[in-house]
């Protein structure tokens, strides 16, 4: 069998090599790349069969401008994201917007090295499964909330009103009254009880967000 | 011409609001009034009516007194100083049981001392109504300006008081918000990494993998969280403390010049006109009064007029300003009186003397009323600039802080999770530990946990600009425009600017290609003023649907830039932000 072409793109040296050494061990040629644009010459230079992609890559584009360019130049290579995001929506994304056929792989969810590689066979044979879509996992962090919800949010932990999110997204004070109490809602938090509603959900964002944050390089 | 601040032109309707507030009640305004009630007794009646001074002087006693006494009964009973709508009706009737009971007492006592004659009881009572109307009110709207301008004062002192500290503690305080993170974070590594060197021990594959997920989870999360929240507990402490400083008396500036024709309110002197005329006029010329009266209220208001247009637009200094606005208080009772003697409607100087002055200590306060409304005008222009320098600083506190939650993360979060990562994909296929493997992790923690003392590398902004073109070539072309060299120092000493110009860059070039379909995105940045760095992204693609434009990747443009905006264009979109440079 020949071996196929696997691009890593990965900015932590050390997990980059795990992940190159791993991928080999598993049969894998395997390339590296430490950002975007790395990658993308990587790309260019050995016309892989799939890419297993870091979505937050340091200050340049991030893992899903790659792959949105990848999907355009080279819409066969498989994708692979392999990263701390809970979902596409804490990079201000929407899911649905990811291409089709690629696998989602928190790392946090990922120890055994056997799990990246199925999910690269996955992906190569169009046959990826809900497992390797974490992004998707009913119980990764503020899954309840719709993408618009987690924006909203973030601008109430940013400490801004009701009145500056709806100038900021351009709608009625009334409309980011609406939205923040079905964010109450869905939270499950008692806008009755004692201390702040607003405190409580900005401190769950914050929380959810610690991996976001952690990664947000 | 030397120009100063604009006077704000006076509205009678607020200033006569003003006056049937609760401020017309307050004991200063009542103190004040103790000013025209002495004058107008103690100026015409001695020459009109004989009598000594002394004799005046106790009875203009009586009817300050008198008047005094009924309003605060009225303060007490129906009209309350507490925060209350403007009561016209109440007011009015108040002015008038206390002006009627003053002239009352005035006609009782004077005839009384023979000084007062039985027929000057309706005028007495008249007069006196009009003279606690006329008083009080311009005194009232004197004072509700005078009150005005306080507030503004202390808004503006309380604005610049959080300025300065922000100023002055923004950079500090987060330096020590960063270094006690990085101690957090020792303080959370230590336990684990003694765990892990134990379960390593025990040569227990299985459990050492356990220890690092959870030193994972135990890293990351409480950590984040302190991060996440760093900045706005830092912005409270800020607000709190500019709070607490003690009041610091801000200079009050005097405007230099003015211009006289906003000085003059001749709403205010007409008013004057309307009640200190009709009583002497019905008293010399009953059978013309009325005309009489009229005559006397269009001249004041012509005078008045006359003078504002002849020196509209023209700057002066304040006495010369104040000289010409007391002008037309001599000339209009002079004009006056000619006019009323060569129609045959003669009354004695005296009177008009009387009125004069009436008119001129009006013409005094309105004149300084609208100096303090000039003050605060010049303040609220200050107070303007003020809260955009402090938004300018919230905004780049905003950026502050998510660029040293970047920072943070990558140089604690990326490293030591990463090695935490590896070790337990390393150890994992393994059923037991090797001496080998015991050794590699323990060496990727100490490489981890040295690299919380290494410093933070940036990459050069342009180094990081041509990783976007070249990502984007082949699907888009993204041009740059030739980034001057005072600009590329900005960003040389201002990592922070550098990042979020670059993050704002990255996520337009992104949404440009993504939603707009664009071929050609065009990024151009320029220096604005000392505080901004102007962000222009323009590009070919499709039009941004009105209601989408919030979606737009605002979650990061809120937190980075000062202000953004998304404008379609003929063929295209543009995205300008401005991105707060620290001084």
């Amino acid at each position: 069998m020949f071996a196929r072409h696997v691009v890593v793109v990965e900015d932590e040296s050390l997990l980059r090599d795990l992940i190159a050494k791993s991928l080999e061990a598993a049969g894998f040629t395997v390339s590296t790349a430490a950002n975007a644009a790395d990658a993308k010459r990587a790309c260019a230079a050995v016309d892989p069969d799939a890419v297993v992609v870091d979505i937050e890559l340091g200050a340049g584009p991030n893992g899903f401008d790659f792959a949105d360019v990848l999907s355009r130049t080279s819409p066969d290579v498989g994708i692979v994201f392999l990263t701390n995001l809970p979902d596409a929506r804490w990079a201000g994304r929407d899911s649905k917007s990811l291409p089709n056929n690629i696998a989602y792989l928190r790392k946090s969810q990922l120890v055994d090295s056997r799990d990246l590689v199925e999910a690269l066979e996955a992906v190569l044979h169009e046959t990826v499964s809900s497992e390797q879509r974490h992004d998707l996992d009913g119980n990764r962090p503020l899954a309840k909330l719709s993408r618009k919800q987690i924006s909203v949010l973030q601008q109430l932990a940013l400490g801004y009103s009701n009145a500056q999110i709806a100038e900021k997204r351009g709608t009625t004070i009334r409309a980011v009254e609406g939205i923040v109490s079905r964010i109450f809602q869905a939270l499950d938090i008692d806008v009755q009880a004692e201390g702040n509603a607003r405190v409580e959900a900005a401190g769950r964002y914050l929380k959810a967000s610690g991996k976001a944050i952690a990664e947000e390089e | 011409m030397i120009q100063g601040t604009e006077t704000p032109r006076a509205l009678t309707s607020e200033a006569f609001q003003n006056a049937a507030g609760p401020i017309t009640f307050r004991n200063r305004t009542l103190a004040l009034f103790a000013i025209p009630s002495f004058s107008i007794v103690m100026l015409s009646n001695p020459a009109r009516l004989g009598g000594s001074l002394i004799e005046w002087f106790l009875i203009g006693c009586l009817a300050y007194v008198v008047t005094v006494l009924v309003l605060l009964c009225f303060r007490a009973t129906v009209l309350p100083q507490t925060n209350r709508k403007p009561n016209w009706w109440l007011t009015v009737v108040a002015f008038f049981v206390a002006g009627a009971l003053r002239g009352l007492a005035v006609w009782s006592v004077g005839r009384a001392w023979g000084i007062i004659p039985d027929s000057d009881l309706l005028f007495r009572v008249t007069s006196g109504f009009l003279l606690v109307l006329g008083g009080m009110s311009t005194l009232a709207i004197y004072e509700a300006s005078r009150i005005k301008q306080e507030e503004q004062l202390a808004a503006l002192q309380l604005q610049t008081t959080r300025l300065d500290e922000l100023r002055g503690g923004i950079r500090e305080r987060i330096r020590i918000s960063q270094e006690e993170l990085v101690e957090k974070v020792r303080g959370i590594l230590q336990p684990i990494v003694a765990q892990l060197r134990t379960d390593l021990k025990s040569e227990d594959a299985k459990s050492a993998v356990n220890t690092i997920q959870n030193a994972v989870d135990q890293l990351v999360r409480p950590l984040s969280r302190e991060m996440g929240s760093a900045g706005s507990d830092f912005e409270k402490s800020i607000v709190e403390g500019a709070r607490a400083t003690s009041a610091r008396r801000l200079k009050e500036t005097w405007p230099k010049r003015v211009q006289a024709s906003s000085m003059m309110v001749p709403a205010l002197a007409v008013f004057a006109t309307m009640t200190t005329a009709p009583g002497p006029l019905a008293l010399y010329v009953p059978a013309a009064a009325f005309l009489a009266f009229l005559t006397v209220t269009v001249l004041v208001f012509a005078v008045f007029q006359f003078t504002r247009a002849v020196t509209a637009g023209l700057w002066w200094p304040v006495w010369a300003a104040f000289l010409i606005s007391v002008a037309p208080a001599a000339l209009a009772p002079l004009l006056a009186k000619t006019v009323l003697d060569a129609l045959g409607w003669v009354t004695p100087s005296a009177n008009w003397f009387q009125f004069g002055l009436v008119l001129a200590s009006t013409v005094v306060i309105a004149f300084l009323m609208q100096l303090v409304r000039t003050q605060r005008a010049g303040h609220e222009q200050k107070l303007r600039s003020v809260v955009r320098d402090l938004s300018v600083l919230n905004s780049q506190l905003r950026q502050e802080v998510w660029f040293n939650r970047r920072r943070t993360a990558a140089v604690l979060h990326g490293p030591i999770q990463a090695s935490l990562y590896a070790s337990a994909m390393r150890i994992n296929p393994a059923e037991k530990l090797s001496p080998e493997m015991v050794e590699a992790v323990e060496r990727d923690i100490a490489t981890a946990l040295a690299k919380l003392d290494g410093s933070n590398m940036i990459e050069p902004f342009e180094s990081v600009m041509a990783q976007i073109q070249e990502v984007w070539e082949g699907v888009a072309e993204v041009r740059l425009e030739a980034i001057p060299v005072e600009l590329k120092h900005v960003f040389e000493n201002n990592p922070t600017a550098s990042s979020c110009s670059l993050e704002i860059i990255r996520e337009a070039v992104s949404n440009a290609v993504k939603h707009g379909k664009a071929s050609i995105i065009e990024v151009s940045i320029r220096l604005t003023g000392e505080s901004f760095l102007s962000i222009e992204v323009r590009n070919n693609g499709k039009m941004v649907p009105a209601d989408k434009r919030a979606g737009y990747g605002s979650e990061i443009l809120d937190e980075v830039a000062f202000e953004w905006s998304l404008e379609n264009l003929p063929a295209g979109v543009i995205l300008k932000a401005l991105v707060a440079i620290q001084k």
